[in-house]
């Protein structure tokens, strides 16, 4: 007997999980099917302890989060401070980045994922760490960095080291810069980064968080089209989800119309680029929903679906796939 | 009360009644109270799984089975079904632990989840760690699992 997810929903959200596309999302479902086919794709890296009716990740350290700055961040982001970082494993040199990734091996570990926080100027200091990357994938890992903003060198560099997916979050308006990020830098800057990392020849996967500007769709377009002008490798979007503890703790997250807009428009405006609903997403129902309406609006896949999500990809007449790496690596 | 520690940080420290019983896996606690059964989250499993975001159980009225889910949790770093420790029925959900989970962290075993009417209690028990020596017993085993997996962050 599985957890039948269904009986436990209020009847409210019963008719946003029955399996059939709403007319909004058609356009988007096949244009998917047409340039993507009928896989489906979900992610359940070592970051969490994962489990549902559909899936469920082996709960070992597979890809691991690593940061180079412990829980030390410059900017103490409104909806953040931090606190993500806590969940992470902590690496604050070259050196103890190499012991924890040979140690990570050892115990059957694939990939890495290099975070960490920001300075005041919104880049990660990652510079000291190319060659310790080049090293970690000599030993065999598949490597995603969040790079923050970037110069040429690190650009470059991240390349030469064989970084496997370089990700950087990217955002469409000035006042969420500043208010949000406490960054004094514009939206010119984010895309000169993203731009570095797709000349260096890294592979690129641009985030978007949809709600960033407390709740509200600000920039969000924006950052797409930005996004439009580069040659990425895959598209990130997630959903503004407040720490609690932070001054934003309390907004509200965007409503689902708003978010399946910003689905949709994604979808025509990268037809053939995968797009991904990342780890993060306000819990609950809202993910049920959420989750629900990225497979109708034809996204490519979701890191740690809501439960009962695999089970209506299926009836939607999809093939599942599954993967403990970090989603921005569907190209592998 | 088995008290079993890791470690050196403060919060590596785990109360586990020694008059409850325990789910294995998922750290369902079941205290038997006359014909029912309470059941909750252990200290370790609540602290493994972090502050606690969501929580979604079965109604009450619905039949559970022993090592089936009967609800699920979500925390910043775990997804994951809460496994009945006995088979049964739902009696009542602790509605305001489900609607405000984060309640398990504060105070495990005051703030119950659900409240069950037992199918057959003296055989799921007969399996499941108990008194001093079976909790410290099952609870070594499950460092041990937690250390091989670099999951116990305690010194």
């Amino acid at each position: 007997m599985r957890l039948d997810w269904r009986q436990s929903l209020p009847d409210e959200l019963l008719a946003d999980l029955e399996p059939a596309i709403p007319e909004e999302f058609k356009e988007g479902w096949e244009s998917a099917r047409a340039h993507f086919g009928n896989q489906f794709h979900f992610y359940a890296p070592s970051i969490k302890h994962y489990e549902t009716s559909g899936f469920k990740n082996s709960s070992r350290p597979f890809f691991v989060p690593v940061s180079i700055t412990g829980d030390s961040c410059r900017l103490k982001c409104e909806h953040c401070r931090a606190k993500i970082l806590k969940t992470m494993y902590e690496a604050r040199s070259p050196g103890q980045l190499l012991e924890l990734g040979q140690r990570i091996r050892e115990n059957g570990g694939e990939g890495l994922l290099i975070s960490g926080g920001s300075l005041a100027d919104g880049t990660v200091p990652l510079h000291g760490y190319v060659d310790t990357i080049a090293e970690l994938k000599r030993l065999g890992f598949t490597i995603a960095v969040h790079t923050g903003l970037v110069d040429e060198e690190l650009a470059r560099g991240l390349a030469a080291a064989g970084t496997d997916m370089a990700m950087i979050d990217i955002i469409g308006d000035s006042e969420t810069i500043r208010n949000v990020y406490h960054l004094n830098t514009g939206v010119g800057d984010f895309e000169r980064s993203l731009e570095l990392l797709c000349d260096s020849g890294v592979k690129t996967a641009p985030h978007v968080v949809i709600g960033l500007h407390f709740g509200e769709i600000k920039g969000e377009r924006e950052a797409l089209a930005m996004i439009a002008r580069h040659p990425v490798t895959s598209l990130v979007l997630v959903v503004l989800t407040s720490q609690p503890g932070t001054p934003m703790q309390a907004v509200a997250p965007p409503k689902h119309e708003e978010i399946g807009t910003i689905f949709k428009e994604a979808r025509q405006l990268f037809p053939t680029v995968p797009i991904l609903l990342g780890c993060a997403r306000p819990l609950g129902d809202h993910k049920v929903i959420t989750d629900a309406m990225a497979i109708k609006a034809g996204l490519n896949g979701i890191a740690y679906p809501a439960e009962g999500i695999v089970e209506l990809a299926r009836e939607l007449g999809l093939e599942a796939v599954f993967s403990e790496q970090c989603c921005s690596l569907i190209y592998q | 009360m088995a008290v079993i520690s890791a470690g050196t940080k403060d919060e590596c420290r785990w109360d586990l009644p020694d008059d409850f019983y325990y789910h294995k896996k998922d750290h369902v606690w079941a205290k038997v109270e006359g014909d029912h059964v309470r059941m909750g989250l252990d200290a370790f499993g609540q602290w493994a799984a972090g502050t606690l975001a969501q929580m979604r159980t079965f109604p009450a009225g619905r039949a559970i089975r022993k090592d089936h889910a009967f609800g699920n949790v979500e925390s910043g770093k775990f997804i994951g079904p809460m496994r009945s420790p006995v088979s049964g029925k739902i009696l009542e959900v602790n509605d305001e632990v489900v609607s405000n989970p984060s309640l398990v962290n504060d105070d495990n075993y005051g703030n119950w989840i659900v409240l069950v009417e037992p199918s057959n209690l003296d055989e799921d028990l007969a399996d499941l760690p108990h008194g001093e020596a079976g909790i410290r017993e099952w609870m070594e085993a499950e460092l041990d699992e937690f250390k091989k997996k670099d999951l116990l962050n305690c010194d």
